[in-house]
């Protein structure tokens, strides 16, 4: 009962009746805390109705309070027994406590369906976006002077916001220096890197040109190493692994594998510029001077530049000077005559510049011709230049051969011998050298083979290997992802946890509810037991009467049929009916004892009930309260008159 | 390289300064290489006239940037510095090998930045259209997209478009296109 009566004191509470603290049972309520508490609740489940919250003085008007809560209380559906003004005027615990019960269940929940089910970030972002921008939006408007580089205080929420566009800045970033690897003792800094850390290396506050770059040039720092780490991070765990190399020996790789390129490409390019025509090289490479002068006058400093700027300079380099000559008589000098003797002037030029184009054209396609008639002329000389430089030595050879067999001749015979001997000599060394030979290539063989069965499998071993690494680094990335879902799940039910009310003591309510539970539980086997019990001496009773009676008629029987010829018989006959009429009677108040005892405890509980129902203090008040009506009625009625 | 007449004058004027000044000068040049800034003349006024100032500046940037293109080892470095003291040439070769990477990342972008113009910066807004003075509700999101370019002539110069939604995919695939075989480019070069 404390339970419950706790639990609707706090309920009560909590919609914002004023009770006190020290009350604590249903018991201690009194009139007009139980009427200002049930107008509290009917206005929090119907919202608005016309009721007073407190007692009023007048006993009519109590009167009618009392009726229309009785009313209000019987449409929201309490099925309780009848309700009327008395309940609530003139009230008693146990009815008063299931009329709580009940309008305490009908309170509108609290809305807590948001908090049910695990938001997930996005959600809860866009819930703080939204809320933002409405408190933003609900303030009144400010002339942009007010306003410090658009920057605007308030006061609730505390806070304060951007608003208009006056202070957009643009985005411009510098390279910033930012000192590395200081805080891993064991990398080693040099020591006039690190005294110029000391001393010299400004904030990086101080080091863009302006104060606005600094957020870019920070911003803009940070994403070209994110970048630039998840690059090489790709690139290493896809090809990088694959090829099997240390790092820094595929960065070596990589690099010279970019010189390379970009030479050839210089290379093939400036072969291409070569082979352009003359004109339109002229004009780019007068384009690219042009614009290499401006360069050097603004202050572009690309004379000294990296090794590929000084190739391409240095090809640029002889073009110009190729340029520069092929430039110089191209020019037209000007002429200070009059108009017309300088279009004469130019059309004589012009047409003795074409003769000589001409002719000139005309001797260069000759001299062409001879050109290639010389070099095909050249081509042949060559040719039987080397045929006869081939005869020439076949015909050495063979005057060698033949001038030894002229000196070997005199002593043909000998010689003959002497030569067979060392051809035969010569061949037995031959076949030697090739046994030899045979008995050391096959263990090499043997060993070839097992080396390269041996690089085979570790080959396959190291691709093996290199799929064992992909799957772990796949279960490491899965392994880490549900690492951070489950800590955002945790930090989200640790903030919905701190946001729960801990005001009712849920676990204690748990254990109250499984202990009256298990309570029940024996009650209703005792009570089983009992009904057992009761079951079976019920049986025995029947079974004992049944048994008296019949032993009964079987003696009346017996007796009587000798009771006519005897006198002792009849006696003891007389005595059996005595016995028999005696112990029924004993039954009878037996049964009767247990009958008005049951009666008695009914009587008792009912004596109770209505001790409890306080009837002797209700009937006072009610007698009170009809006398103060009664005047009531009677200033009414005089009233009335007097008018 | 350098006019050597003013170069030798200017090692003497460097010498006249102290050490600690020196070494503040050098750091000072070596940053505004790296960020195209300026240096106030002024905290040297006192050991310097202003036309001195500017043979000395131009001098030390020539020498830091010869020294970092070229890569050249200490000993180059105090050769081509000449007369100068030894504590001089040391912090001279110590500012040297401290700016190194950040000099040689601006040389390198400097060059590679030639004959063709080079986005230097972006910046973005993103906005709404509500209406037009066709459509009384036009409820569109456009992104405007500045770009800063950085020309061959030194210039910087702005270029503004606006793209939708459609757009803006389009020019978030193509990159991501340019992006790829960039990669590609330079991970699968043939083998040397």
């Amino acid at each position: 009962m404390e339970e419950v009566d706790r639990i609707i004191v706090h309920s009560l509470r909590s919609i914002g009746c004023d009770v006190e603290d020290d009350i604590q049972s249903l018991r201690q309520f009194g009139t007009e805390l139980i009427i200002a508490t049930v107008v509290q609740c009917l206005k929090v489940i119907l919202g608005d109705i016309d009721l007073p919250s407190s007692l009023p003085p007048g006993m009519s008007a109590r009167f009618r309070l009392g009726a229309s809560l009785a009313n209000h209380v019987q449409d929201l559906g309490y099925k309780g027994g009848d309700l009327g003004y008395q309940t609530f005027l003139y009230s008693n615990e146990t009815e008063i406590r299931k009329i709580f019960m009940f309008l305490v269940e009908k309170l509108p929940k609290e809305s807590s369906q948001a908090a049910d089910e695990p938001i997930g970030a996005s959600v809860l972002l866009q819930r703080a976006i939204s809320t933002e921008i409405n408190t933003q939006l609900s303030m009144a408007w400010l002339p942009s002077f007010l306003k410090d580089k658009g920057v605007r205080t308030r006061s609730k929420p505390p806070g304060w916001q951007i608003e208009g566009a006056c202070c957009l800045q643009h985005y411009h970033s510098c390279p910033v220096f930012i000192p590395k690897s200081i805080g891993n003792i064991s990398n080693k800094v040099p020591k006039e890197l690190r005294s110029y850390y000391i001393k010299h290396l400004p904030y990086v506050t101080n080091q863009t040109n302006l104060h606005r770059d600094l957020a870019p040039s920070i911003m803009e720092a940070n994403s070209l190493e994110v970048a630039v780490s998840q690059d090489w991070e790709n690139e290493w765990n896809q090809i990088g692994l694959a090829s099997r190399l240390s790092q820094q020996e595929f960065k070596k790789r990589k690099y010279e594998k970019l010189l390379k390129m970009i030479k050839d490409r210089l290379q093939q390019d400036s072969q291409l510029q070569e082979k352009i025509d003359s004109q339109t090289a002229i004009s780019d490479l007068n384009q690219i001077l042009t614009n290499i002068e401006t360069q050097n006058k603004t202050g572009n400093v690309k004379t000294k530049g990296s090794r590929f700027a000084h190739t391409e300079k240095l090809q640029y380099a002889k073009d110009e000077e190729k340029t520069m000559s092929q430039i110089g008589p191209a020019v037209p000098e000007k002429d200070k005559d009059t108009e017309e003797e300088l279009e004469k002037k130019r059309k004589e030029e012009v047409d003795s510049l074409r003769t000589e184009l001409s002719s000139i054209t005309a001797g260069l396609e000759k001299l062409e011709l001879e050109v290639k008639k010389f070099s095909t002329g050249r081509q042949e000389m060559e040719e039987e230049m080397a045929s006869q430089k081939k005869s020439i030595e076949e015909k050495n050879a063979a005057y060698k051969v033949k001038k030894r067999t002229l000196d070997l001749l005199p002593e043909a015979e000998a010689n003959i011998e002497k030569l067979q001997q060392l051809v035969e000599t010569s061949s037995q060394r031959l076949i030697n050298l090739s046994k030899q030979w045979e008995a050391h290539r096959d263990p090499l063989i043997q060993q070839y083979n097992e080396l390269s069965q041996l690089n085979s499998k570790r080959e396959s071993e190291a691709e093996k290997k290199l799929e064992e690494i992909k799957l772990f680094r796949n279960k490491m990335k899965e392994v880490a992802d549900d690492a951070r879902r489950k800590e955002e799940l945790h930090k989200q039910l640790v903030s919905e946890y701190e946001r729960m009310t801990k005001d009712v003591n849920r676990s204690a309510y748990t254990r109250k509810i499984l202990e009256i539970v298990a309570n029940i539980k024996k009650q209703k086997q005792e009570i089983d037991k009992i009904l057992v019990d009761t079951k079976s001496i019920q049986k025995e009773i029947n079974s004992l009467t049944g048994k008296l009676d019949r032993t009964f008629t079987v003696t009346d029987e017996l007796i009587f049929r000798d009771a006519k010829k005897d006198e002792a018989v009849k006696k003891a006959y007389r005595f059996l009916a005595a016995l028999h009429e005696n112990f029924e009677q004993l039954i009878s108040t037996v049964e009767d004892t247990g009958v008005v005892m049951r009666e008695i405890k009914d009587l008792e509980e009912q004596v109770e009930i209505e001790s409890n129902k306080k009837v002797l203090s209700n009937l006072e008040k009610i007698s009170v309260d009809l006398q103060q009506m009664k005047k009531e009625n009677a200033t009414l009625l005089a009233k009335v008159k007097g008018k | 390289m350098m006019a050597d007449l003013k170069w030798e004058s200017a090692l003497e004027d460097i010498s006249k300064a102290s050490i600690q000044d020196i070494e503040n000068l050098c750091h000072l040049i070596a940053n505004s290489i790296c960020r195209d800034g300026a240096i106030d003349p002024g905290q040297f006024s006192s050991i310097w006239s202003l036309e001195k100032w500017w043979q000395i500046q131009t001098g030390l940037r020539g020498v830091l940037k010869t020294a970092v293109g070229k890569n050249w080892a200490n000993d180059q470095i105090s050769n081509a510095l000449g007369s100068l003291d030894d504590s001089y040439k040391k912090i001279i070769c110590d500012v040297v090998s401290i700016h190194k990477e950040a000099l040689r990342n601006k040389l390198i972008q400097d060059t590679t930045a030639v004959s063709h113009s080079v986005l230097a910066d972006f910046d973005w807004k993103l906005k709404l259209t509500l209406a037009s003075d066709k459509l009384a509700s036009l409820q569109e999101p456009l992104l405007q997209l500045s770009m800063d370019v950085r020309q061959s002539n030194g210039k910087r110069k702005i270029v503004t478009v606006e793209l939708d939604q459609s757009e803006l995919s389009k020019l978030i695939s193509s990159l991501e296109s340019c992006s790829k075989s960039v990669q590609q480019l330079t991970t699968t070069a043939p083998q040397p």
